[in-house]
């Protein structure tokens, strides 16, 4: 808890840490800039969604919003009506818009969208125009069925807390829970339509703010219907097009060019004409992909990263093999299999996202120790330590990290550990089967057991030097 | 009141202190015009406070310390002409005649007299304050599912509610008035949690600390995860130690007004003193957040009294 100053200061300095990457996301007019103050629960089974934030342990368990919602249609109903489930796991929310048209379903609006991933939406309930009384009653009823093509349809007030609050980077988590039974039922609004109806259509707002401006820079850009490149294609546009930004995301923008609205690659725009804000050999992801919490399969999966966002490489030399990539993927530090990870069209990030890393903390020589024992799937019992949390540079810069050098006991194996001491982050690791150094390895058993012994003899030396002068005290 | 209206009374009001402070020039008693170096060689000043709102009284008393002597008041007859006269909204006049400085603390517009300082007290203010914070803290962006529970309809909290609600910026769950709904506030408090499902509700508003202390016990026995908070536009020591017991539950307070038209007074006594040119003043209650109550318990001050002065400040 903090007091209101020292969360105001917070926010500035999260607001800023997010805005930096250009004017990409400057628009958004959002209420909280913290990434990591909310958690978002979809749970496709009971077609609720549930907003977290964080108790006094710092854990996702205090339910600040619960709301009913119809997600992606579940079921194939006939050829023309194919099942379009809303993908399950962990996401994190991207760009929105305030009253948005559905550029390829014809003549539908919903207001205020919050990305999920591609084209998968938190947004309200449909309308038949941009007019705030034009509700459709259809999609009211079905709310807490899954009916939708994917997106997350919501209550205009639950759509409205979402996209002022869930920023930019927030978790949002779609799993399916089981069926809890009434759950669902006691979130529906007791309303009826025509009075819901009235009541939306009056819901407070502020005046929007100006969409923003942007450019073409590269020679026939696609503007399609969707943000996926099987998404029709609209038209193809010239270099210096001028365009209005509807939702500024990335990898894929909303525009209006030439007065039809539809999605361009956000890499093939600049919000300062002249300016290149993206580069052509830069970082991307070829397909979706799963960020880790280490580079192991194994591990946590923190996210999943959508297809073609762009990529801040932290270090792409982690590991002997060059299997994996460290990555910042909006702030959050993960590991990307470096296969993955594909060179082309990109959005430069020149100032990346605020991570942990960057926190002035330690968490210490024995966190950091684990951390590297729990990768090599040792244990402290199985080892012989012979560098035991070393502070050096990392990669020659002025960050350091902890380095940790050791032998299995039967030397079949020998490990070489850097780990960041803010996060307990592996930052390179390296191990060799077969040429263990036995007598390196005997020399720092030897040296560790002559250690103990200097240290024993001392103590022992100590004790019996305040005996000594306890007795002639006494006397 | 409405808003604005409310707004440009202050305005006007600020402009006649600021008019009668620089037109009237204060003719004071031979111990105010006394330079403030000679005034401890003479008797202590008196304060003739004409106030029945004890609160006031005491923080008044607590303020003037040992430098001025404080003497309460309930009618003309007890005031002496060396008396620097303080009255606090609608008490007692000052007898006709009296020639001495006066400060007068009101919520009206006035005609500017001689000799008189003009402090601006806006009883609705604390109510205000309650409802902004309730809106802003935190942003909800969204309509606000709340309870409210009022003393009566016929109040500026229940105005304010009804004016915000037609604005679409709250939404109604449950209304309890003390003089008409007819069951005791915590129970209606607790029937009415049941009623809404966990997640459906952020807030409840609570008219007075009596109401916030109800409110605050049904929602520890509900004990519900989600978190709604009771917002109060009323102040005590209670409320703060509640804050402290349960941080999310009770999530803020407002008071300080009696305190801080204190600490107006006795400046306004000592720049009458001085002979000082006297600035006008608008008395504003404070918000007090839970967050910023356990921050400081937190950092080990676990005084009550001393957070809420910290927090006054």
């Amino acid at each position: 808890m903090f007091p209101n100053a020292v969360k105001k200061l917070i926010a500035i300095i999260l607001a800023a840490a997010i805005l930096l990457p250009g004017a990409a996301f400057a628009k958004d007019e959002l209420q909280n800039y913290d990434h990591d103050k909310y958690l978002v629960e979809v749970d496709v089974s009971n077609q609720v969604v549930t907003v977290y934030q964080k108790d006094d342990d710092g854990e996702f368990t205090r339910i600040v919003r619960r709301f009913v919602c119809t997600t992606g249609q579940t079921q194939d109903k006939g050829i023309d009506d194919p099942a379009s489930p809303t993908p399950t796991g962990k996401w994190k929310a991207g760009t929105r818009e305030r009253f948005g048209k559905f550029a390829n379903f014809t003549g539908e609006y919903a207001r205020y969208w919050t990305q999920v991933v591609g084209g998968i939406y938190f947004h309200s309930i449909m309308f038949g125009s941009r007019e705030a009384d034009d509700l459709k009653k259809s999609p009211y009823n079905t709310l807490g069925k899954d009916a939708s093509h994917g997106c997350i349809r919501l209550y205009i007030e639950d759509a409205k807390w979402l996209y002022y609050n869930a920023c930019f980077g927030t978790t949002v988590n779609i799993v399916s829970k089981g069926r809890q039974k009434g759950l669902t039922a006691s979130l529906k609004s007791e309303l009826s339509f025509k009075d819901y109806n009235a009541l939306q259509s009056n819901i407070y707002d502020e005046e929007p703010m100006e969409d923003a401006q942007a450019w073409i820079v590269k020679d026939n850009t696609e503007l399609r219907t969707g943000n996926g490149t099987n998404d029709k294609l609209i038209k193809r546009l010239e270099k210096d097009t001028e365009l209005t930004v509807l939702q500024e995301g990335d990898p894929w923008a909303k525009v209006v060019a030439d007065g039809r609205e539809g999605y361009v690659r956000r890499c093939y725009i600049t919000y300062e004409k002249g300016v290149m804000q993206s580069r052509e050999d830069g970082k991307f992801v070829a397909g979706t992909q799963n960020l880790y919490a280490a580079p192991d399969t194994g591990s946590e999966r923190l996210y999943k990263v959508a297809r073609h966002s762009s990529i801040v490489v932290v270090d792409d030399q982690i590991d002997p093999d060059g299997k994996w990539t460290l990555v910042n993927y909006w702030g959050t530090l993960g590991y990307l299999q470096s296969r993955n990870i594909k060179t082309g069209w990109a959005t430069i990030y020149d100032e990346p996202f605020a991570t942990d890393m960057d926190k002035d903390v330690d968490i210490g020589v024995d966190a950091a120790r684990q951390a590297a024992l729990s990768h090599a799937e040792v244990s402290a019992e199985d080892i012989v330590m012979a560098k035991d949390g070393e502070r050096i540079s990392w990669n020659g810069t002025d960050r350091q990290s902890y380095l940790f050098e050791f032998y299995t006991s039967d030397l079949t194996k020998e490990y070489e550990y850097e780990i960041d001491p803010a996060t307990g982050l592996i930052l390179g690791y390296d191990y060799d089967a077969e040429s263990v150094d036995v007598e390196e390895m005997k020399a720092a058993e030897e040296a560790a057991l002559a250690a103990a012994e200097e240290a024993a003899r001392l103590a022992e030396e100590a004790a019996k030097a305040a005996e000594e002068a306890e007795a002639s005290s006494e006397g | 009141m409405k808003r604005s209206i409310a707004i440009a009374i202050l305005a006007v009001a600020s402009l006649c202190m600021g008019a009668a402070i620089g037109i009237f020039n204060l003719q004071a008693s031979p111990a105010v015009q006394a330079p403030a170096e000679e005034v401890a060689e003479e008797p202590p000043v008196t304060i003739a406070l004409l106030s029945s709102d004890e609160e006031f009284v005491k923080a008044v008393e607590e303020q003037a310390g040992d430098k001025y002597i404080v003497r309460q008041v309930s009618s003309a007859e007890e005031i002496t002409p060396e008396d620097i006269v303080v009255s606090y909204m609608d008490e007692a006049p000052v007898p006709e005649g009296f020639e001495g400085p006066q400060i007068v603390f009101t919520d009206a517009p006035h005609d500017e007299e001689a000799g008189k300082l003009y402090a601006l007290v806006d009883e609705n203010a604390a109510v205000k304050a309650a409802w902004d914070a309730l809106y802003t803290y935190p942003t909800h962006c969204a309509p606000i599912r709340m309870l409210a529970l009022f003393t009566t309809a016929d109040g500026m909290a229940y105005e304010t509610y009804t004016e915000m609600l037609h604005q679409g910026k709250l939404w109604e769950k449950g209304v309890y008035f003390v003089d008409s709904t007819g069951v005791p506030s915590e129970e209606w408090t607790k029937e009415a949690l049941d009623g809404v499902t966990v997640g459906l509700l952020d807030t409840i508003f609570a008219e007075t600390a009596e109401l916030a202390k109800a409110a605050y016990s049904a929602l520890k026995e509900a004990d519900r995860n989600d978190s709604v908070e009771v917002i109060c536009p009323e102040l005590d020591q209670e409320l703060v130690e509640l804050m402290i017991e349960d941080h999310w539950l009770m999530g803020a307070a407002v008071g300080g007004a009696a305190s801080n038209a204190a600490a107006s007074a006795i400046e306004m006594v000592e720049g009458l003193l001085e002979n000082s040119e006297t600035e006008s003043v608008i008395i504003e209650p404070k918000v007090i957040y839970s967050d910023d109550v356990i921050a400081l318990y937190k950092s080990g001050v676990t005084d009550v009294t001393e957070i809420m002065a910290e927090l006054m400040k």
